[in-house]
């Protein structure tokens, strides 16, 4: 968090704006997406990437699991779908938090 | 991605790419959880500081919003210091962050009457100050007297 106040002064970019893109939606990216928001950044402009693909509205599947489908739900306004190169598209801020022993 | 993007590549120890990488492909700021690259984000600025901050003011609760400031409170000793791409967070030897960060944290926990004790500012940087030194004279007594070893590194 901290990390990501000084990042943006170095750049000049103010947190209301920015687009962020979350790659892993486990524990770790969850906790910085809810503090990222509660410091005043546009949920809507954050996309997040789990193990299969970009968490979006038409991910029924995900229901079941209140905190991805909260995300689902929340954020990517745009409905962005696929994989993390589409996530990747125009984000002024990447979070990586991968479990590589799924990789 | 954007320009001038910012990356937080954060599993540890085996980054889930390598900080050049990200540079190479157009990063302007890249940051790990290592500590032998520039830029190491850990939660040890955090919340030693934090705690000592909340400790201090018999905190009820620790609000979301102590954990903001407590944020920001890096953030600006960062930038009191000279931002640049290679330095965005302080690391753990620079004392002076922890005890901003704890007066910080503990006077917003009484402004948001959540505070058990009211201490003013001085009585919190002199706490925070005296419990850092005290600790840093008994590690140094302890290396002296060769009870303890510096890690190899």
């Amino acid at each position: 968090m901290a990390a990501l106040i000084s990042a943006l002064r170095v750049v000049n970019k103010k947190i209301e704006d920015i687009s962020i893109t979350f790659i892993g939606a486990r524990a770790a990216n969850m906790n910085c997406a809810k503090y990222i928001m509660l410091a005043g950044a546009n949920p809507e402009k954050m996309i997040m990437v789990d193990s299969k693909e970009i968490l979006h509205k038409g991910r029924i599947e995900l229901m079941q699991d209140t905190t991805k489908w909260n995300i689902c739900k929340k954020t990517n306004k745009e409905g962005r779908t696929g994989n993390i190169k589409n996530a990747l598209k125009k984000a002024d801020v990447l979070l990586l938090y991968i479990n590589l022993d799924l990789v | 991605m954007a320009k001038d993007a910012i990356v937080f590549i954060c599993a540890n120890p085996i980054p889930e790419m390598w900080p050049w990488e990200a540079k190479e492909a157009g990063a302007k700021i890249v940051a790990t959880g290592r500590s032998d690259f520039p830029n190491q984000m850990n939660n040890s600025p955090g919340f030693p500081a934090m705690f000592k901050g909340i400790l201090d003011v018999g905190a009820r609760s620790i609000t979301d919003e102590m954990c903001i400031t407590a944020a920001r409170a890096i953030s600006n000793y960062a930038e009191e210091k000279g931002l640049n791409e290679e330095y965005i967070i302080p690391t753990m030897g620079e004392t002076e962050m922890f005890i901003q960060e704890s007066v910080t944290v503990g006077l917003k926990a009484i402004d948001r009457g959540v505070a058990r004790i009211k201490r003013s500012k001085e009585e919190l940087k002199v706490l925070a100050s005296s419990a850092i030194q005290k600790s840093q004279g008994i590690t140094k007594i302890h290396l002296e007297k060769g009870f303890i070893q510096l890690p190899t590194e």
